[in-house]
């Protein structure tokens, strides 16, 4: 895997996705160029309605762009067939989501071996179940029910399945979103150690900044663009025109300021003695964060260096 | 496919039938009514049907039945077929043989004196033997005994054990006494054979025509309301037999060719072929009236796989997330629905034999002829609904697992 330490998993290249709506067309996504490298840990933040979640659905494979190129892997995924996307989810994309999304009737083991039964591979299915089971520490509990277990076994049992076809990236949505603070913090842990140890591309898709403000990089998401709200209505006045034709100096440079305004109200804050009230707690989240923050050993707002938001710039364009 | 993939199915498909116990069992009434009442029409109603052919086929089919006036038109002046029509008919050439065909209706008092309604027909000698009759005791009336009238009578069982309770060898040699005269029983017919249709309600009997015009009441000796004439199927059809004697007739009886006639000619064939076409029609009938049950219980399936599919959207959603290709769902899906109803149609089949069986048994309680009635099991029908319940949730499954099939991944991970 380390040969391809620095080429790109992920290469999008303007990426659109159109929604009719009556007579107008609504746009969830414009012009998204991206490239992940393999064994990156990254997060595509934004609020909701920003159109992350479409991002995740299209670099997921698990819905279309209405314009634009995605390579996944090597493969021109965009314009392929059904059938052929089915294959790639089933061999290139572990999913984790937030609610669990196991099926109630049947066992962990069984639940982890659900991708095997699509897969061209079915060779030793259970023992394969049973080592990704083993991955997440739960090989005690492959006869056990999802609703025998608790909140974050549920999830490292989805886990097991996410890794169970030895796939590319994972691809979590939300995944400590649902989940308490112990448990929050152990599989974030555990997506961590998958992508250390396993090489694993880990991308998330959260809304809380608290994550945003501690993993290696964020990809930010505004209105169906990349960048964060703020950074487009700074470009915006700037511009008097598209956003999307901002350059790359101009985005860098944006964050910066942003950055640094943040910087000053938290030195502010801390000189006033004033606690911000955090809106939309989650626990899991919040330890989660913590534990990207002791593996990364950064935060990136509190470090003030611009690496973030150096990661976050499109590298490809055109 | 492989063997793990069928196995998974089967044990999915059993245990998402299981998993909503209440809402199949009510899916399976609805199949196991349609199936069973499918087989149980089709048990008793093939029963019915063999039964009815055994009866009819005991007539020659190379028997011409004439008989006077005429049914379908009212004709004036009806002559009534006399010994010289028979006669004449007699001897053409392509007739073996010929009988009038006489009965009467006669209580008939044993030396004992039990006593029984008899339905006497009045045959010729060849009339019983060209009738497709079998002789188990004793012996036919000769054509001397023809000849001579004699007081002779056959009986066709089990009218001798009727009137002779234990008596072993359809009680050859006992006597009756009708209307005043001692006929002596001469032989006894295994029940069944010409024109002894639902023998079990009926008994018959039978003398010399020319016994039964002499020595009962009421007899005529110069008309028949009915004879036979058996035609020699080497020399020309049955239906050029009966051409022919047509035209015989309309020559004795003076009507001209495309008047209607004043007798009536049909063959033993027809008959059979008319009382066919009405048990069929009763078949199919009822069999109509099943098969609407059953689209009910189809419609039942689809309504119910329906409301699966919506309820399992997020399932779905998952499975295509893994890697489940449409074809995947949409087997998976189709498997369930045929396996409920392939499930309920091993039931309906089970309670549908149980009820044929049951309602045989229960004709056979009423007795009045239907005793003889029984249900006829036919492989072939019960494979034929087997496998068809399984098609049938096929069918009826595959606007749902289509349905099913085609949710886009994103819209069915998105749906709490």
């Amino acid at each position: 895997m380390s040969e391809r330490k620095d080429q790109n998993v992920i290469h999008t290249e303007h990426l659109c996705k159109f929604y009719p709506l009556g007579d107008i067309e609504v746009r969830a996504l414009n012009d998204i160029s991206i490239d992940i490298n393999y064994g990156e840990f990254a997060a595509i933040m934004g609020p909701s309605g920003s159109g992350k979640s479409t991002l995740m659905n299209i670099l997921g494979c698990l819905d279309r762009p209405t314009a634009g190129k995605y390579f996944l892997d090597g493969t021109e995924v965009s314009t392929i067939s059904d059938n052929r996307l089915a294959e790639i989810r089933n061999r290139k994309i572990g999913f984790v989501f937030q609610s669990f999304n196991l099926l109630p009737r049947i066992t962990a083991l069984e639940n982890v071996m659900l991708p095997l039964l699509y897969s061209k591979n079915k060779s030793h299915s259970k023992e394969r179940a049973m080592e990704a089971l083993d991955q997440v520490g739960l090989a005690n509990r492959a006869k056990h029910k999802p609703k025998e277990l608790s909140g974050g076994q549920q999830q490292r049992v989805a886990i097991a399945r996410a890794l169970v076809n030895d796939p590319e990236i994972i691809m979590a949505d939300e995944p400590t979103g649902n989940l308490d603070s112990k448990s929050g913090k152990e599989i974030m842990q555990l997506l961590i150690r998958l992508n250390r140890e396993k090489g694993k591309t880990v991308l998330m898709v959260t809304h809380d900044p608290k994550i945003g403000a501690v993993v290696p990089r964020v990809i930010s998401v505004f209105d169906g663009m990349l960048g964060s709200q703020e950074e487009q209505e700074i470009l915006q006045s700037w511009r008097q025109i598209d956003y999307s034709q901002a350059t790359d100096e101009e985005r860098a440079a944006v964050r910066d300021m942003i950055a640094a305004k943040a910087r000053e109200q938290e030195e502010q804050d801390a000189k006033n003695g004033v606690v911000r009230e955090e809106e939309d707690v989650h626990e899991g989240n919040a330890s989660a964060a913590d534990a990207i923050a002791e593996a990364f050993g950064t935060s990136n707002v509190s470090n003030g260096t611009a690496e973030p938001a150096d990661k976050g710039t499109p590298q490809a364009q055109g | 496919m492989t063997a793990m993939k069928l196995s998974h199915l089967l044990s999915e498909a059993f245990e998402n039938v299981r998993a909503n116990k209440g809402r199949s069992f009510l899916t399976l009434i609805g199949i196991v009514i349609g199936i069973s009442s499918v087989i149980t029409i089709l048990s008793v109603g093939l029963g019915v049907q063999a039964y009815v052919d055994d009866q009819m086929s005991g007539l020659g089919s190379n028997a011409v039945m004439i008989s006077e006036g005429n049914y379908s038109i009212q004709t004036r002046n009806n002559q009534t077929v006399s010994t010289g029509d028979m006669e004449e008919i007699c001897g053409l050439p392509f007739v073996i043989d010929c009988s009038p065909s006489l009965t009467e209706i006669k209580i008939a008092t044993a030396e004992n004196g039990k006593t029984l309604p008899l339905t006497i027909l009045g045959y010729s000698a060849a009339g019983i033997a060209l009738g497709g009759n079998e002789l188990i005791h004793g012996r036919a009336y000769t054509e001397e005994e023809v000849r001579n009238a004699e007081p002779v009578i056959v009986t066709w069982s089990p009218v001798a054990e009727r009137l002779f309770p234990g008596e072993k060898n359809g009680a050859v040699g006992r006597k009756i006494r009708i209307d005043n005269v001692t006929y002596e029983i001469i032989g006894e017919y295994l029940e069944g054979g010409f024109g002894q249709s639902f023998a079990d309600q009926m008994n018959y009997a039978s003398v010399p025509y020319t016994a039964m015009q002499l020595r009962m009441s009421g007899g005529n000796r110069h008309h028949y309301g009915m004879m036979l004439a058996f035609i020699d199927e080497s020399l020309l059809t049955v239906e050029e037999g009966m051409t022919r004697i047509e035209t015989v007739l309309r020559r004795r009886h003076d009507i001209p060719a495309g008047r209607p006639a004043d007798f009536m000619i049909t063959t033993s064939k027809e008959m059979i072929r008319l009382v066919s076409v009405v048990t069929s029609t009763f078949l199919i009938f009822l069999s109509g009236v099943a098969a609407i049950s059953l689209l009910v219980a189809g419609i039942g399936i689809m309504n119910i796989m329906l409301v699966t599919v919506t309820e399992r959207t997020r399932e779905i959603g998952l499975r295509k997330a893994v890697g489940a290709r449409n074809r995947d769902i949409l087997v998976q899906f189709l498997f369930e629905s045929a396996y409920l109803s392939l499930f309920g149609g091993l039931i309906g089949m089970t309670t549908g034999l149980l009820a044929s069986f049951g309602l045989t048994a229960g004709l056979r309680l009423i007795e009045r002829g239907f005793e003889s009635v029984r249900a006829v099991v036919n492989p072939g029908v019960i494979a034929f609904t087997v496998f068809f319940a399984a098609a049938f949730g096929i069918v009826f499954g595959l606007v749902p697992a289509r349905k099913a099939s085609r949710l886009e991944p994103v819209l069915a991970l998105r749906t709490e």
